[in-house]
């Protein structure tokens, strides 16, 4: 088949950098191939999509050597409009990438500035919208749609200049389970209905491998895998080694590897569900019946109530019901994940439980006393809040400002607020950036420093709305490490996200909301191994529970436990 | 409540189907009269004239209610400042006003330590009254602050935004200023948004915002602010990114995939339109406006 992408000895260094941000990179992409270029923050995955459509070097200078061809266009010798026409690009932040309040006006806006002519842009239009199932929003305003359909809007106007190439630099990884497959499933048929080769640069490997025909692994800069996914991810080491999340289901083809069960590893469920044979049940160390979880002993007694809601309901001030009859208790020392789909009142229910919105109806005790009564500024010592976008929660000059911030308002004595905030910046691994712009710092790093903001205030209870959106897998489990050994302590945790295989790993407790309400509430492992309720909630369960199915035993959290209970061994 | 204006109302009504430019052209004289004229009944008929659109248009009563409640909110500084500091403005050697009731006397200032000086000062040498002429003005004012309020509203509820932009195109603004002006309405949302998250981000870490502590208040919005601005360049940066891919500014010529097109009611109201204008500027100029306000 043919080449469409060609990349010759390409290297590539940043205007005022000196280490090379791509090395020696030689690629062939062939025509209608669904790619997949995954590795370590700051691998040079992100360059490598600027290099390919372009806009390295025309629009962001620095020095770049060697040859990139494009649907037969040297990058060099065309304008980036016009390379736009073959390969299109979708970055991670579909907000920002949306210029016109109408989806369909920001779909015709590429077509239109290529001054095709009228009825050619409807064509154009009409095709875009469909081929990314988008015609019933076409009139719909960009900024009310969910995470998702903003997502396949930038997709419908990259689409619109009738590319042949798509390459989509981390597009899931804003965007819930939902949004995630629905984005998925477009590509999908992108590449399979309109034969547009697809590059996709994506750390949700879980999601993404059972897609992927091809598999490029990047680090330092350099590609350092390159082949079919089923002989990329033969090696165990990528994890450790690249610092990739590594699936359920492929660490489980690991175990079964190493055990002389299986030849070649398993990428993705479906592909699991076909030869996972249950006759390896009876290879259990255990009797079956012998194998239960271990339930926390709880601190539970209705005098210590941390978190107490009664009958609680909020209404948005345009009607929307956000949260109906909430009845919930957060006993201290628990560690809690909030789950459910988008709009399910996860956020509501955190804001209320921080005191930032008071209920309409119903009541909020937070430590015995009505939430009601206090501002947020009182509770600020109680409930630490970070908000899912560490962005819009950092606005001192300096990191050690920022963390300082807390404190000082809480009017504790100078010797103090030092002392802590030296304390915290150990904890949190922030020492070398104290002196930093907050807003300068990478994404992990800004989400660290919103953390370590709310933790400086010794709050009794500290809630966190999405803190793994958009982060690698490293930042996420330091992040998680830290939490527990924080709830070891004695804090409580509550921790919302829609990562069901993070939430299985570390949580003891799961709260499952659907619609604004709570359908499910207990003990993490209960709650999350009754698929029919996780489904309802259209939410996912964790792949370990379908894998553990698979193979006849209880459900299971995770593949540790998957494999404790059938070798003995964790 | 303030999120409700300035948005796109979508509704199948003839005020939505009319064509953009007969709607800012209507705007035209709308505007003129309640400028030039200082009746208060003339103006209460254009407001009712403007109402009329109002419900032609079918937008809801949320909405209308939510600016109702802008303009009353308005109308009590309109009403405040007309009554008790009117006759001070506006005062006028020959005219003599009725006075309703003195709060302060200039005689009364005059021997008031610190805050004497201050009023006279501000009503210049007049004191505080309550005029009937105060009065007059402060209604006047405001049926004038809602003409201009809901007519405004009325075309950017029952417009599509792109429909403007193509409108002021069409009668010559250049497309670089529209597209910015269109981007800058696409991320007002998306601002006001984070504007809250930043400012209750604070407020979780402890700070209040004090009545009087002018300072304080100010380093917090400053420091909101910047953070606004910040999250905005880096945002900008992504976006024109996005553009450059989607080639926005490889042609001088763009063509626009949506057309204005008018109907035959578009017309029809053109011609009402200026028949009433010229009629109503021909009658101006036969009996002249007298100036005060009346009502």
């Amino acid at each position: 088949m043919r080449n469409t992408v060609i990349a010759d000895q390409l290297w590539y260094v940043y205007a005022g950098q000196k280490e090379p941000a791509l090395k020696n990179i030689d690629l062939k992409i062939s025509e209608g191939d669904f790619v997949l270029i995954a590795g370590p923050t700051g691998c040079g995955k992100s360059t490598l999509a600027l290099c390919l459509t372009g806009l390295i070097p025309h629009v962001i200078g620095g020095e770049m050597k060697g040859k990139v061809i494009v649907d037969g266009k040297d990058t060099r010798s065309f304008e980036v409009f016009q390379l736009a026409q073959s390969i299109g690009l979708v970055f991670q932040d579909a907000e920002s990438q949306l210029c016109s309040l109408i989806v369909e006006d920001e779909v015709a806006f590429g077509p239109e500035n290529l001054a095709q002519p009228r009825k050619e842009i409807e064509k154009r239009v009409d095709f875009a919208l469909s081929a990314t199932s988008m015609h019933h929003l076409r009139n719909k305003y960009t900024f009310n749609l969910s995470g998702g359909q903003k997502q396949k809007t930038v997709i419908a106007s990259s689409l619109s200049m009738l590319p042949k190439i798509l390459v989509l630099d981390e597009p899931l990884s804003e965007l819930d389970p939902v949004g995630s497959r629905e984005v998925l499933q477009t590509l999908k048929k992108l590449n399979e209905e309109f034969g547009i080769t697809i590059v996709l640069i994506e750390h949700k490997l879980e999601q993404v491998l059972g897609f992927t025909k091809k598999v490029i692994l990047l680090k330092e800069g350099e590609i350092v895998a390159n082949g079919e996914p089923s002989e990329v991810f033969k090696d165990k080491k990528l994890e450790e080694w690249l610092g990739l999340r590594i699936p359920e289901t492929l660490k489980l083809s690991y175990e079964l590897i190493e055990r002389g069960l299986l030849a070649k590893p398993v990428l993705s469920v479906e592909e699991a569900s076909a030869f996972m044979p249950k006759m390896w049940a009876s290879r259990l160390h255990r009797p079956l019946d012998s194998i239960s979880v271990l339930g926390q002993e709880k601190n539970r007694s209705s005098q210590n109530e941390l978190i107490k809601a009664e009958g609680l309901c909020y209404v948005y001030d345009d009607g929307t019901v956000a949260l109906q009859d909430i009845d919930l208790s957060i006993f201290p020392g628990e560690f809690i994940a909030i789950l459910g789909g988008n709009g399910a009142g996860k956020t509501t229910l955190a804001l209320q439980i921080s005191g930032q919105l008071k209920p309409t109806r119903g009541k909020m005790y937070i430590e015995g006393k009505d939430s009601a009564k206090r501002g947020i500024a009182d509770l600020a010592g109680i409930v630490g809040y970070t908000f899912q976008n560490p962005d819009c929660q950092l606005f001192c000059k300096t990191v050690n400002d920022e963390i300082a911030f807390g404190p000082k308002h809480l009017g504790l004595p100078e010797e103090e607020i030092n002392r802590r905030v030296k304390e915290v910046l150990h904890v949190m691994r922030l020492e070398q950036f104290k002196d930093r712009d907050p807003h300068a710092l990478s994404r992990g790093q800004k989400l660290s420093v919103a953390v370590a903001s709310v933790l400086v205030m010794k709050p009794k209870i500290i809630v966190l709305d999405e803190p793994m959106l958009g982060q690698d897998f490293n930042r996420i489990r330091s992040l998680m490490t830290q939490l527990r050994s924080l709830n070891g302590q004695g804090l409580t945790v509550v921790v919302i996200t829609h990562d069901v295989n993070i939430a299985a790993e570390y949580v003891s407790r799961a709260i499952l909301m659907d619609k604004g309400k709570i359908s499910a509430d207990g003990d993490a492992h209960d709650v999350l191994s009754q698929e029919d309720l996780l489904l309802s909630a259209s939410f996912e369960f964790p792949t370990a529970v379908y894998l553990s199915k698979l193979a006849g035993l209880p459900p299971m959290l995770t593949v540790g436990e998957i494999s404790t209970a059938v070798w003995g061994v964790s | 409540m303030f999120r409700g204006l300035f948005h796109y109302v979508e509704k199948p009504s003839y005020i939505h189907r009319l064509d953009p430019r007969v709607k800012l052209l209507l705007l035209v004289p709308i505007l003129l009269l309640t400028m030039a004229s200082n009746n208060a009944f003339t103006l209460f008929l254009v407001f009712s004239f403007v109402i009329l659109f109002y419900l032609l248009s079918r937008i809801p009563y949320h909405r209308f209610k939510a600016i109702m409640m802008v303009g009353l909110l308005s109308s009590i500084s309109f009403f405040f400042f007309g009554t008790f500091f009117y006759f001070g403005f506006y005062h006028h050697p020959e005219s003599q006003p009725t006075i309703w009731l003195w709060i302060f006397r200039p005689e009364d200032a005059r021997s008031l330590p610190i805050l004497g000086p201050i009023i006279l000062g501000l009503t210049g040498g007049c004191g505080i009254v309550m005029s009937q002429e105060g009065f007059i003005w402060g209604i006047v004012s405001a049926l004038k602050f809602f003409v201009a309020l809901f007519s405004g509203n009325l075309m950017l509820m029952t417009t599509k935004p792109k429909e403007i932009l193509l409108a002021l195109n069409k009668l010559g603004v250049p497309i670089k200023l529209t597209f910015v002006a269109m981007t800058a309405l696409r991320f007002i949302p998306v601002a006001m948004e984070e504007w809250y998250v930043t400012l209750n981000a604070q407020r979780a870490r402890g700070l209040k915002f004090k009545m009087l502590d002018v300072k304080g208040t100010l380093s917090a919005l400053t420091a909101i602010l910047s953070t606004l601005v910040v999250n905005s360049i880096r945002r900008a940066r992504i976006l024109a990114l996005a553009m450059e891919t989607r080639a926005f500014g490889a042609n001088e010529k763009k063509v626009t995939f949506k057309e204005l097109k008018m109907t035959r009611l578009d017309v029809t109201l053109t011609a009402a339109i200026c028949v009433v204008t010229v009629l109503t500027l021909i009658l101006t100029l036969l009996y002249p406006y007298h100036t005060g306000y009346t009502l």
